[in-house]
């Protein structure tokens, strides 16, 4: 039982993963917090979901919502993030909610405000592990991530443009002042993180075996979450803490008490805020060294 | 007035209460994504105090203004050790902690709410609306005021000056989040039930839209701003269920071709500085 | 206290950043009532001194003492209503501010209640000094105009404005003129003179040699983060160490 909700938690888990590197890989580049991306999360899971109930594979799905989010992200980047890169954070943050609350009322009329229900032969569909088993969709869950996670580890670590964002992120201004490419990989970022954002949406269309407009909110929040506690520029963090909450909601859902994790959650998430003057955020207190 | 125009006018005037409340936190270049935690707060505590103790309403929402003002004052402290988006993330967490506290404190209903309040009139809504509004746009003529101003603007230059920032930011926070915390509860007496749910990060969110698309440099800003979006969707009707798409549209048009907001300060010189200057 | 009257004493100051030693030991007085100079070549460590004295950075070691009492622990804003106003090298205004609003801002009101009071904040008192401080900076008629609409000269003269309107007892002023011309210049110089005539104390950063020449009553050398020398402009023009350290090259006193 306590090995079903583990890998229960893990699938979840892996998708705040996901979302949250999505989330981050904007942040850390731009220091905007992009709202649209829980909702290119729905979208991506309605896509996905579509795709595997007409069905079609995993294989397909994926890349398909991945696609659709990633386009979507650079319109974003393109009508509320470009014009206003200059303005206070606040004017990019209030223009990606828009964006999320169009895509929102996009897939209500779309898809309508019920849930989008996965096939039962697929969503029943397990493979037997001795004393637990997970379903064929957990498992897609987990190695889909873990892929994404490894191609993302890859573009970051080992390609012109992973090391045109690393600089970026590692000091906005000098990157700014050195002439990066700042607008090419402006446009990457946003791709990258909208197509995650996709893929993460399909993921959890499988974990709840459902998908419904509403579930951009809450899930893009707790990823929020996710980043911070895990870093919100270096993306290796979120690896742990992606899972780690995952597991501590499944687990709080089964033995009671959801509150007070959600409490732990964000309270963990102010901690961090607080407790790194500068460190892994960057810039997020006074130092006592800026000029004067 | 109909009693469906006098809702209308009754949501704008709790609307105008909630954007001055980001409005005021704004004002010393704070951005608080966890205001409706405050209104949560003055909700829940001016409905018990009302339906529990049996206090006057008036009496119940102003012990709720100075319960919510003293949460703000110490949210504010460790808020000064965070800027920008940082500020607005960490607001954000502590809004999501608020509601979930709600959601699991039994004696405020839980999950399941808490009702009880009797129904109010909208002229005694907006005798608050009106007078907080009156309250604030005084406050902007005042000194006071042009310290908050300074601290936004370069807030170490402030400091250096010989502005108290510490106390001016939490103080603003203070003020803002008594002000959210009178909302919420004139928003329980005109709702008659209240749940979690309904202080969200939405309702967060909305708040801070009054202030950005009606003016964040002058307090009518955010009373336009509250109007503007409460009415809205009664304009935006015959869209039918395109209107919140329409309203997303219109929201980036506004951000991309009026920033400052639909009023700014720029209108209101004039006046001001006559006033300044003879004294 | 060393000086008959001194306002401002640095004894023994050091400050590190990092591995750099921005002051190293160093040592001044500014007598009452006079002004001073401060000056040495880029990265000397001037504004450093200016941040310390200010509160603005807390001191590696040393000690600052201010009209006879230590400043050491306190925060700007507490240095600032001790009776020290400075003004910034790189120019810091506050954006959405006239000019009048600048000097209302920084003019501490005594009474609290006035500071909320509506239309208040500027009483009768406030209003004529604040009025006498935009004639004696030529701004009178750039009272209503914002920072960013008015030249960079201008500006400097409105730090300046702001830095008078809090009556502070020592002026710190970081290369008033820089950005400046001429005209403007020399109006500066007829100012601080008539401030100093007043009763004011001043200590100023400059490059411009014969500006500070003419204007300070003593002059304090700073290179590398150590006071090489110090004296009456005409000892310090002619010191050998200060030639070569600093005005050696470019002759920058010969005018
Ligand atoms: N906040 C800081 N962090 C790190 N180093 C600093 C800081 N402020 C000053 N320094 C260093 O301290 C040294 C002295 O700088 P300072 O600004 O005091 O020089 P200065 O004499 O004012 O020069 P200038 O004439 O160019 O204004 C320099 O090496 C500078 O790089
Ligand atoms: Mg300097």
């Amino acid at each position: 039982m306590l090995l079903q909700q583990l890998i229960n938690g893990l699938t979840l888990g892996a998708v705040y993963t996901l979302i949250a590197l999505s989330f981050s890989l904007v942040m850390g580049i731009l220091g905007v917090l992009n709202l649209a991306i829980a909702e290119l999360f729905m979208l991506g899971g309605y896509c996905g979901l579509t795709l595997i109930i007409m069905g079609h594979s995993v294989w397909l799905a994926v890349p398909a919502a991945m696609a659709v989010s990633g386009v979507l992200a650079v319109v974003v980047e393109r009508v509320a993030y470009r014009p206003l890169r200059d303005a206070p954070m606040i004017m990019p943050l209030l223009s990606t909610l828009a964006f999320s609350i169009i895509f929102q009322n996009v897939a209500v009329n779309v898809w309508g405000s019920d849930p989008l229900q996965l096939p039962d032969a697929l969503a029943d569909a397990r493979l037997s592990l001795g004393t637990a088993s997970i379903g064929i969709m957990q498992l897609a869950v987990i190695v889909v991530t873990v892929l994404l996670v490894v191609a993302l580890g890859v573009i970051v670590q080992s390609t012109k443009l992973g090391r045109g964002l690393r600089a970026v992120a590692e000091n906005r201004e000098v990157a700014r002042i050195l002439g990066a490419p700042a607008s090419r990989l402006t446009t990457a970022a946003f791709a990258l993180s909208g197509s995650l954002a996709g893929a993460a949406g399909v993921l959890i269309g499988f974990h709840y075996a459902a998908i419904t407009p509403y579930v951009g909110v809450d899930t893009g929040l707790k990823a929020i979450a996710v980043m911070v506690v895990g870093g919100s520029t270096r993306i290796w963090g979120v690896l742990i803490a992606g899972p780690l909450i995952g597991v501590a909601e499944v687990l709080s859902v089964v033995y009671g008490g959801s509150a007070i994790r959600d409490m732990v959650v964000y309270g963990l998430m102010i901690l961090v805020l607080l407790l790194r003057p500068q460190g892994v955020l960057g810039g997020s207190s006074m130092p006592e060294g800026e000029r004067v | 007035m109909s009693t469906y125009a006098a809702g209308l006018s009754a949501d704008i005037g709790i609307a105008l209460l909630g954007g001055l409340s980001v409005y005021v936190i704004l004002a010393t270049g704070q951005l608080s994504l966890g205001n409706a935690a405050f209104m949560a707060v003055g909700a829940y505590l001016a409905s018990a105090l009302t339906v529990y103790a049996g206090l006057p309403l008036t009496a119940a929402l102003m012990l709720a203004g100075l319960a919510s003002g003293f949460l703000g004052v110490l949210v504010g402290f460790p808020a000064l050790r965070l800027r920008g988006i940082y500020l607005a993330m960490a607001t954000l967490g502590f809004g999501e902690m608020t509601r979930s506290f709600f959601l699991d404190f039994a004696p405020a209903g839980g999950a399941g709410g808490f009702r009880g309040m009797g129904p109010v009139s909208t002229a005694y809504i907006w005798a608050w609306s009106a007078s907080l509004l009156v309250g604030v746009v005084l406050l902007e003529r005042s000194r006071l005021w042009l310290e908050f101003r300074a601290v936004n603007d370069d807030e170490r230059a402030a400091d250096l000056i010989g502005l108290n920032t510490t106390a001016i930011k939490v103080g603003a926070f203070g003020l803002g989040a008594a002000i959210a915390g009178v909302a919420g509860g004139l928003f329980a007496y005109h709702q008659l039930y209240i749940e979690p749910g309904m202080f969200g990060f939405d309702r967060s969110i909305e708040m801070v839209l009054y202030v950005v698309l009606g003016g964040s440099t002058v307090a009518v800003g955010p009373l336009l701003g509250a109007t503007l979006l409460v009415l809205l969707p009664e304009f935006l009707r015959f869209l039918a269920d395109w209107r919140l798409a329409a309203f997303g549209a219109l929201l980036i048009l506004v951000l991309l071709f009026r920033r400052q907001g639909i009023i700014d300060r720029g209108m209101f010189r004039g006046l001001s500085r006559r006033k300044w200057a003879t004294p | 206290m060393r000086a008959p009257d001194s306002v401002l004493e640095f004894r023994g100051v050091v400050k590190r950043f990092g591995g750099i030693s921005a002051l190293n030991e160093v040592d001044f007085v500014v007598p009452r009532g006079q002004i001073v100079g401060l000056i040495g070549p880029n990265g000397a460590g001037k504004t450093t001194a200016f941040n310390l004295a200010s509160g603005a950075y807390t001191t590696t070691a040393g000690d600052i003492i201010f009209e006879g009492r230590s400043t050491i622990g306190l925060k700007p804003y507490q240095v600032a209503r001790r009776g020290i106003a400075r003004t910034f090298q790189n120019i810091r205004l506050f954006r959405s501010m006239t000019v009048w609003e600048h000097l209302v801002v920084s003019n501490r009101e005594k009474s609290r209640i006035r500071n909320i009071l509506p239309f208040g904040g500027a009483g009768r008192e406030t209003c004529e000094r604040s009025r006498r401080i935009l004639d004696l900076t030529g701004l009178t008629a750039f009272h209503d105009r914002l920072p960013v609409s008015l030249p960079y000269g201008m500006q400097r003269k409105v730090e300046i404005a702001r830095a008078l309107a809090s009556q502070p007892r020592l002026l710190l002023l970081d290369e008033p003129v820089a950005g400046m011309n001429q005209d403007e210049a020399g109006e500066l110089l007829e100012l601080l003179l008539r401030l100093r005539r007043e009763g004011l104390t001043i200590l100023v950063i400059e490059h411009d040699m014969p500006f500070v020449m003419n204007l300070c009553d003593h002059i304090y050398v700073l290179d590398f983060g150590l006071v090489i020398a110090g004296g009456r402009p005409e000892e310090v023009r002619r010191d050998p160490v200060v030639l070569s350290a600093y005005l050696g090259e470019d002759g920058g006193c010969s005018r």
